[in-house]
């Protein structure tokens, strides 16, 4: 369980007002809105990579951001929203990387070390390509060594984009994963989305962002309305029904 | 299978090259001789000296050996791989393949340090060293932070600037040296091992094998660390690894520059061939790092003491060998991230 109880922070000229949200083990909570809306660094301030004003951020009740990198690492994983390779190592190390915090400076990861990031590699159905260099994936595949490496750190994960670069199927798929591996895993997930209809498809809770404050916070069906999706994004949209899910489509400005 | 005989030829090619390297000289020695006077020695001295072999070879071999090419070639091993690994390290922490403790500046501080305590300090001359190259290392990576990021380029702009900054000041010193001490100077700058005997192999073993044993534990972090500002999220508190991986990197490049000067490029090539060989994953590329540095620098010795009548300072020779593989890297990088 992770709990978000008034979270702040300032850039200077940027701030993150009183944020609030609460994600369930076996949960994904969506947070939606426009760009430089704050979505990253409220994830950020999750993970304590910036530091929030004030106490805000509990996993199982104990104050996140106070705890040690390595004990957060052992706690949650994260994958950021975009990742610049610096040496073209192997799927395997890379993703074996995720367990860095369960070894001492002086450790080298050792035959069980490597056998269970083959086992989150298999997951994700990219067992084949572990001793690819990593540098010669796809951007979908690369998304999906990094979710595995984030993974492996168990048992929450917060995800930055994780469909940014990607096409439609591959954005489903990797959508599609994640729920799975939530439910099985009894996994809490944050991830942030630009596209409201995978939001609602695949979302437990929905945020919706606007300059650093939550404006709404829920399920999908509740949150997905004409005028607040309008407020926040700023542009006319009509909102349609179908199969239990609400489908959001933009209004067209110009009749053809 | 062919890997595996590439990887026992790059583990064993140091000591090959240790017994290949003691027999040139303007006085060759034959193997068999060598060997016999070694085992007869290490003999001696595990038995303090109970059980004596006598040898029939000339007494001039065995001073030529521990007096003269001994203690010469251990100095260019333990300085090739102190700056091999010293290379592998900052290539690694700083995210940068375009690195080593001579394009940082690294060595050129401590070049202005070891200078400082020869002509005007009563310090130890390892210490200074030591002391300026961190300095060095501070400025050139504080003058590389623009607006809170290091680039592969600002780092190695930075490191031209400070370069530029300790030499000056070390051409400064020597202009106002005494003479008798200039010669010397001079010489040791350009780098050479044409010195070296048994005091300075303890002085320069200590600090080498101490650094590299330390960066070897500790060589997996190498992977995390190189992941830059991100390892936070793995767990790793950045900051304060890089300082632990740089300190030890210049105690080790104090070592060598303090008694063998200036020796660039070292650092820079060693790591790059063994990753192309074995790939980037710092488990193997730092004890093959070592083993590469140690054998590639006692062959270039051996080439810059018996190539000509005179001796033609390692540097020099190093700086030669290193400018054509910096350009290849270059292009092959762009000058930017790693894009194998
Ligand atoms: N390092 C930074 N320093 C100052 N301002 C920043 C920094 N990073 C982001 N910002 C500002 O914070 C705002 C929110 O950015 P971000 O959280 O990345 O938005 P999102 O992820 O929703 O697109 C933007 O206006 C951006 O300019
Ligand atoms: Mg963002």
């Amino acid at each position: 369980m992770l709990k978000v109880e008034g979270l702040s922070f300032s850039y200077g000229d940027f701030t993150v007002e009183n944020v609030c949200f609460e994600v369930k083990d076996g949960e994904i909570l969506t947070l939606l809105g426009p760009n430089g809306s704050g979505k990253t660094t409220i994830l950020k301030n999750v993970y304590g990579l910036l530091r929030p004003k004030k106490k805000c951020v509990f996993v199982d009740g104990k104050d996140f951001p106070s705890l040690s990198l390595k004990e957060r690492a052992k706690l949650a994983g994260y994958v950021p929203q975009s990742h610049h390779p610096p040496f073209p190592y192997t799927v395997l190390d890379v993703v074996v990387m995720g367990l860095t915090s369960q070894l001492s400076v002086f450790e080298s990861p050792r035959e069980e070390h490597y056998k269970r990031a083959l086992e989150k590699l298999r997951l994700l159905g990219m067992e084949r390509f572990k001793d690819r260099p990593y540098t010669q994936l796809s951007g979908g595949q690369l998304q999906l060594v990094l979710i595995a490496r984030a993974l492996i750190q168990e048992p929450r994960v917060l995800l930055d984009e994780p469909t940014a670069h990607l096409d439609f199927k591959n954005q489903v798929k990797i959508l599609g994963i994640i729920k799975r591996l939530t439910r099985e895993e009894k996994i809490a997930a944050v991830i942030t989305l630009h596209d409201p209809n995978l939001a609602s498809v695949y979302s437990d809770k929905i945020a919706l962002v606007k300059e650093g404050e939550i404006k709404a916070v829920g399920v999908p069906r509740e949150i997905l309305r004409e005028e607040i999706l309008r407020e926040v994004y700023s542009v006319p949209v009509q909102i349609f029904e179908l199969n239990g899910f609400r489908v959001v489509m933009p209004v067209m400005e110009v009749t053809i | 299978m062919n890997r595996k005989l590439v990887l026992l030829f790059f583990l064993v090619s140091p000591i090959l090259s240790f017994f290949f390297t003691l027999c040139i000289g303007a006085y060759p020695l034959p193997l068999s001789a060598i060997v016999h006077i070694i085992a007869a020695k290490i003999l001696e001295i595990v038995t303090f000296g109970r059980f004596t072999l006598d040898l029939n070879y000339p007494p001039v071999y065995e001073t030529i050996l521990f007096q003269i090419r001994l203690p010469r070639v251990i100095t260019a091993m333990l300085v090739g791989s102190a700056l091999a690994v010293s290379g592998a390290v900052l290539q690694a922490t700083f995210r940068n393949p375009l690195v080593d403790s001579y394009i940082i500046g690294i060595s050129a501080g401590a070049a202005f340090g070891a200078a400082l305590a020869i002509g005007f300090l009563p310090a130890s001359v390892e210490v200074l060293a030591f002391v300026f190259s961190m300095v060095a290392m501070f400025l050139t990576y504080t003058l590389a932070r623009i607006s809170g990021k290091v680039t592969v380029i600002t780092l190695i702009l930075a490191g031209i600037i400070i370069n530029a900054f300790f030499s000056a000041l070390t051409s400064l010193l020597k202009f106002l040296m005494e003479h008798e001490k200039l010669a010397g100077v001079v010489y040791w700058l350009m780098g050479s091992f044409a010195t070296a005997n048994w005091n300075v192999v303890l002085r320069v073993a200590v600090p080498v094998i101490a650094g590299c044993i330390v960066v070897h534990l500790m060589r997996w972090h190498l992977n995390v660390l190189s992941m830059g500002e991100e390892a936070q999220i793995l767990g790793i508190d950045v900051g304060k690894m890089r300082v632990v991986y740089i300190s030890v990197v210049s105690l080790m490049t104090a070592a060598a520059v303090a008694h063998c000067g200036i020796i660039g490029w070292v650092g820079l090539i060693m790591p790059h061939i063994v990753r192309m060989a074995f790939g980037p994953d710092h488990k193997s590329l730092i004890p093959l790092s070592i083993a590469l540095g140690s054998t590639f620098m006692v062959l270039a010795d051996t080439l810059a003491r018996s190539i000509a009548t005179y001796e033609i300072p390692i540097g020099i020779l190093t700086t030669l060998l290193g400018i054509p593989f910096f350009t290849y890297l270059l292009r092959k990088t762009r000058g930017g991230g790693w894009n194998a």
